[in-house]
């Protein structure tokens, strides 16, 4: 028990941290989110006018009042509207992190399914035909970039074949088929990193596993193979494997912003380029801040399943 | 066995036909249009952009607006002029009604310019409409807008897709218009539906029952998915994509010559660009074929002058390649200015959009050829706008769009005695361009505004305000069935969305 | 021993093509010729010229030298501070570890792309940014990998022996569980240097890295997907040199691995 309150601890100070980091940080960049409002499209607006809406907007407040408000609002819940269109931060992200949540499970799941099972095989077959192709399949998937991919996918699929839609988001309750079609080319896209990743790193913890004392004394003790892989390899060597799951899950979670943006699917990633380009500072702050809170979650999660799978964390 | 492998098979046939069917599901009447970027919000006041204007002016109307062949012509106003003391009159049209069936009359105009001209006002008409002295309202159907000073250019001031009229009653931060559409629902950031206003003025318009806008900020997919049928129609064609979309049997493109132009900036406080000589070894220093070929794939023309639209009558074939690329004579006039030995700088552009950095790359390499050595500053846009407005720049490469064909339309990017902003060199000294522009603007005579542009033009040569690099063309893509919609042209190419009233599916 | 020679020498090749540029009588690879544009191979231009008419197989070797020296280097700088921080986490617990192990966390609270754009803001797109940006991306990494194996290793016998036997802990840290932990922090080694490559080629496409006309390989791959319609040859050149870099890396550590680690060697024979 003593070991989840900490977790939880850090994990909440670490939330104020980052919020009070980026706030800071986003201020200091250079950009003034008035000027850049109406300077949308190159047109120069004339300085009083970015004056008047500076001023309308609080800019001109003290960066320390600005913070205090900030952190009020925070504590009752509250991250404040957009400087661009008065539009609520919470609001946007009710809407839009579900739909990236979507797009990194189902890049997950595939990437899960895949991975796994084909490093665990590769390990046990070391050296054989299936491990040599598989891994250098996976060397050369890492490689390929993901804008590269996303376009040749569009350009085989949407614009030669015409079999797939070139890329967009309809909700399913709308229509579910067009959905999971539209859903299926980003999912691929964030599934090819994260698949080659876990293939290797279940390879080399299951390489790592397999010459241990206790797996050869259950081998020698003529247990069946199928049970030795699960119960005494698997086990044992997935907890490496899911430390790196958990890192790269909440990567994705900011790290689907290329893929988002080849496929123009409006998640959450869009909005926050969108604002980091407008500098629309609780837009950022905001959206950052539920991510990191996110990540934190399942980085505990991660934790605390490591420590259900592998008893010797527990007591650590 | 066979049997089940042929299920198999006939099913996996069906699969291309399942989504290609999937695809062409477009609601009959409705057009789906691709826009480049989402507006930032639909203030019918504020700059918020070229796209949020194409939405603006569909759900707005305002006293005049530019038609198909570039002219002003009356929306709300019936007619316009001047009366013998120098203010300008409008009169209304009787049978407009707002989205809220509330009747147009003379006080909303008032309220609007009120409103535009406002002290804490945020409009982008803000400081145009400030130069008025009074608005009056003899009657409800004429407008009198009286001056501080002469004002040729005034009726233009109202085709700005910022400048709407509302209904005076409105919240001002949601003001009601009436223009052929409204708006049924937008999600921030992907989308905007607008369906036909049942109660618009002109009668068997607009012609589609609604328009679908989303958001593509990716050209490569925004031009993707109008090939595979997702949209019917898409604002700025990747100059790399018009061929294809040309030589594509189901599309069309229409494309207008200078609807915008790159050009090089300078800082006017700092030396050695604050030395006319320096900025116009500058000007004969760059190949702007180049530029066409590189940034534009051909798609656009040489600038070697100050910008005025080709086939206007301010415009004179000789001064237009007052800048002509001459290495030797950069080299002399460098050396003029005592830079023999050469001159190192910083040039800023942005990554963000290929233009800019294409451009930028070629002009560095050029002044390199005569010995201006400069380095590449490439940050993201939003910084650029910052260290463009600042300052804190030796000479940058920037891409603008006239507020109209009107040579006064140039006074934004050329009239260096405004306020500094990033379009413009900062705080640079050019006197007899910016006395130019203001006796432009006073006379009314078009024979006299001739000459005065053309003065203008050869002040602006030898005081180099800024450097013309290429005129860029502007496109719109679309399903070879849509009619009735035209690219407007030259600069007006951005206020092109007023045409999706007549636009309909053949 | 054998297996580390084919992918030594592979990745030896590139470093070295890399390394030995300026010295392989290449145009330059920043000269632009308009006339060039999109030229196909030629005698004197074996890969074809690129949109400005850039020699394309100058600015592919001097991008290399470029993507590479930033990964390296990254991945060296994340490897070595991760490292010692997991390390000392793992080793020293208390607060002082936890407190090392949380503040690679905040790290990682940040959405890649953002921390890059937020540091490229503020210093300024260039090569030193990419380093520090993909360094600190890269370091959290290391140190979790690097705590959870030490965790892992501390409790068992050799280390308890060493412990016995009145060993120093700098002695016990570098001589008994470092090597011991080498074969997963090498993994992570390839990983950063493979990802580095990649998220390089991924920020200067979006703009915020390798200032132009500077080459690299993503700058290449950003031109060359404008032009895919006009010179699609242009895309894979790029693509194809990431490609087997990384391809190389990966073979090369999964082979240092094996060598390496105590435990597979043990197994392998």
């Amino acid at each position: 028990m003593n070991f989840v309150l900490r977790r939880v601890a850090l994990a909440l100070a670490l939330v104020w941290i980052v919020a009070t980091i980026v706030f800071i940080a986003i201020h200091l960049v250079p950009g003034d989110p008035a000027e850049l409002l109406l300077s949308t499209g190159g047109t120069a607006p004339d300085p009083a006018t970015v004056a008047q809406l500076r001023d309308r907007l609080g800019l001109d407040l003290p960066l320390s009042t600005q913070y205090l408000a900030f952190l009020q609002g925070l504590l009752r819940g509250d991250l404040g509207t957009s400087l661009v269109d008065d539009y609520p931060v919470l609001d946007e992200i009710a809407l839009r992190l579900p739909r990236t949540l979507e797009l990194i499970a189902a890049g997950t799941t595939l990437a899960i399914l895949i991975g796994v099972p084909a490093g665990t095989w590769a390990a046990l077959n070391r050296g054989g035909p299936f491990d040599r192709a598989a891994s250098a399949t996976a060397a050369f998937v890492l490689a390929i970039p993901v804008f590269v991919v996303g376009t040749l996918l569009i350009l085989l699929l949407a614009q030669t074949l015409r079999v797939m839609p070139a890329g967009g988001y309809v909700p399913f309750a709308r229509n579910p088929g067009q959905h999971l079609l539209l859903l299926t080319l980003p999912a691929l896209a964030i599934a090819k990193g994260l698949t080659a990743v876990l293939f290797r790193m279940t390879r080399s913890s299951v390489l790592d596993v397999v010459g241990q004392d206790h797996v050869r004394t259950a081998r020698a003790k003529g247990l069946h193979p199928s049970r030795v892989v699960l119960r005494h390899i698997l086990r044992n060597a997935l907890s490496p494997v899911l430390t790196v799951l958990g890192l790269h899950m909440g990567a994705l979670l900011g790290g689907t912003v290329l893929v988002e943006y080849v496929f123009n699917w409006p998640g959450l990633s869009t909005p926050l380029l969108r604002a980091v380009e407008a500098r629309d500072y609780p837009m950022v702050t905001g959206i950052i801040l539920v991510v990191s809170t996110l990540f934190l979650t399942i980085n505990l999660i991660t934790d605390l399943l490591r420590a259900a799978l592998d008893p010797r964390i527990r007591t650590a | 066995m066979v049997p089940t492998r042929r299920a198999l098979l006939g099913g996996l046939a069906t699969v291309p036909l399942l989504h290609h069917s999937a695809r062409a599901q477009a609601r009959p009447g409705f057009v789906r249009y691709g826009l480049s970027a989402f507006p930032p919000n639909l203030s019918p006041w504020d700059n918020t952009g070229a796209s949020a204007g194409t939405v603006k002016m569909l759900l707005n109307r305002s006293l005049v607006a530019w038609n198909a062949k570039g002219e002003l012509t009356g929306e709300l106003a019936t007619s316009w002029g001047l009366d013998d003391q120098g203010a300008w009159v409008f009169k209304l049209r009787q049978d407009v009604v707002f989205h809220n069936g509330e009747k147009l009359t003379a006080k909303d105009v008032a309220w609007t310019i009120e409103q535009v001209a406002g002290e804490k006002s945020t409009a982008h008409m803000r400081v145009q409409f400030q130069q008025l002295a009074r608005v009056e309202t003899p009657d409800p159907y004429t407008v009198r807008l009286v001056p501080k000073e002469k004002l040729a250019t005034l009726p233009a001031w109202f085709a700005n897709y910022n400048m709407h009229i509302c209904w005076a009653g409105s919240d001002p931060r949601t003001p009601i218009g009436c223009g052929p559409y409204r708006l049924v629902r937008q999600e921030r950031g992907t989308s905007i539906e607008l369906a036909a206003s049942p109660n618009y003025f002109k009668p068997g318009l607009p012609k589609l029952k609604g328009i679908l806008f989303t958001a593509y900020p990716d050209e490569n997919l925004r031009i993707a998915a109008l090939r595979a049928g997702d949209l019917d129609m898409i604002e700025y064609v990747p100059w790399q994509a018009m061929a294809s979309v040309e030589t594509d049997a189901r599309l069309r493109l229409d494309e207008v010559q200078g609807a915008a132009f790159m050009d090089i900036l300078f800082n006017g406080t700092r030396p050695p660009f604050n030395n006319p000589l320096v900025r116009r070894a500058v000007a004969h220093a760059v190949k702007r074929e180049d530029i066409v070929k590189v940034a534009f794939f051909g798609r656009g023309r040489p600038l070697e002058g100050v910008p005025i639209a080709p086939g206007t009558p301010y415009f004179d074939e000789q001064l237009s390649r007052g800048w002509a690329y001459d290495p030797a004579r950069a080299k002399a006039l460098l050396a003029e200015a005592g830079y023999a030995s050469g001159i190192q700088a910083k040039m800023l552009a942005t990554a963000q959009f290929g233009m800019h950095k294409d451009s930028a790359e070629i002009v560095q390499q050029y002044l390199a050829a005569i010995g201006i050595q400069v380095e590449l500053q490439l940050p993201d846009w939003s910084t650029r706008v910052s260290l463009g407005t600042r300052g804190q720049y030796d000479l940058a490469v920037h891409g603008v769009a006239a507020d109209s064909n009107d040579p006064d339309g140039l006074s934004v990017v050329m009239d260096t005695s405004l306020s500094n902003t990033h379009s413009r060199s900062f705080s640079l000294a050019a006197p007899r361009t910016s006395a130019a522009f203001a006796a432009g603007r006073a006379e009314f005579d078009l024979a006299k505004r001739v000459e005065i542009y053309k003065d203008l033009q050869r002040a602006a040569l030898e005081e180099v305000p800024l450097v013309g690099l290429a005129w860029r063309s502007q496109g719109f893509g679309m399903d070879k069935r849509i009619t009735g919609f035209k690219n407007l042209p030259g600069q007006l190419s951005t206020s092109s969305g007023n045409q999706l009233e007549y636009t309909d599916f053949a | 021993m054998k297996r580390l020679a084919l992918p030594a020498t592979l990745v030896g090749v590139i470093v070295l093509i890399a390394l030995l540029a300026p010295f392989l009588g290449l145009p330059d690879p920043v000269r632009q010729d308009v006339a060039q544009r999109l030229a196909l191979p030629s005698p004197g231009s074996p890969l074809g010229r690129d949109e400005f008419g850039r020699d394309v197989l100058a600015r592919l070797i001097w991008g290399g030298r470029t993507s590479l020296s930033v990964a390296f280097a990254a991945a060296l700088i994340a490897c070595a501070i991760g490292t010692t921080l997991g390390l000392m986490a793992a080793w020293f617990r208390g607060l002082g570890g936890m407190l090392a192990l949380g503040s690679t966390d905040i790290i990682l609270c940040f959405p890649p792309v953002l921390l890059a754009l937020l540091v490229v803001t503020l210093a300024g797109p260039g090569s030193v940014t990419l380093v520090m940006v993909l360094s600190v991306l890269f370091l959290p990494g290391f140190a979790r990998v690097t705590y959870a194996e030490v965790q892992l290793v501390q409790e068992l016998e050799y280390v308890e022996a060493a412990r016995a036997i009145g060993a120093t802990t700098p002695r016990i840290l570098l001589r008994t569980i470092l090597p011991n932990v080498a074969g997963p922090i090498l993994v992570q080694l390839s990983l950063a240097v493979a990802a580095a490559i990649v998220l390089e080629s991924g920020l200067s496409f979006l703009g915020m890295g390798v200032v132009p006309p500077a080459p690299s390989w993503g700058l290449m791959i950003r031109g060359a997907r404008t032009t895919l319609e006009q010179a699609p040859q242009l895309l894979l050149w790029p693509c194809a040199a990431l490609t087997l870099t990384i391809f190389a890396i990966n073979l090369l550590c999964d082979a240092l691995r094996d060598t390496v680690d105590p435990r597979t060697a043990q197994k392998s024979r």
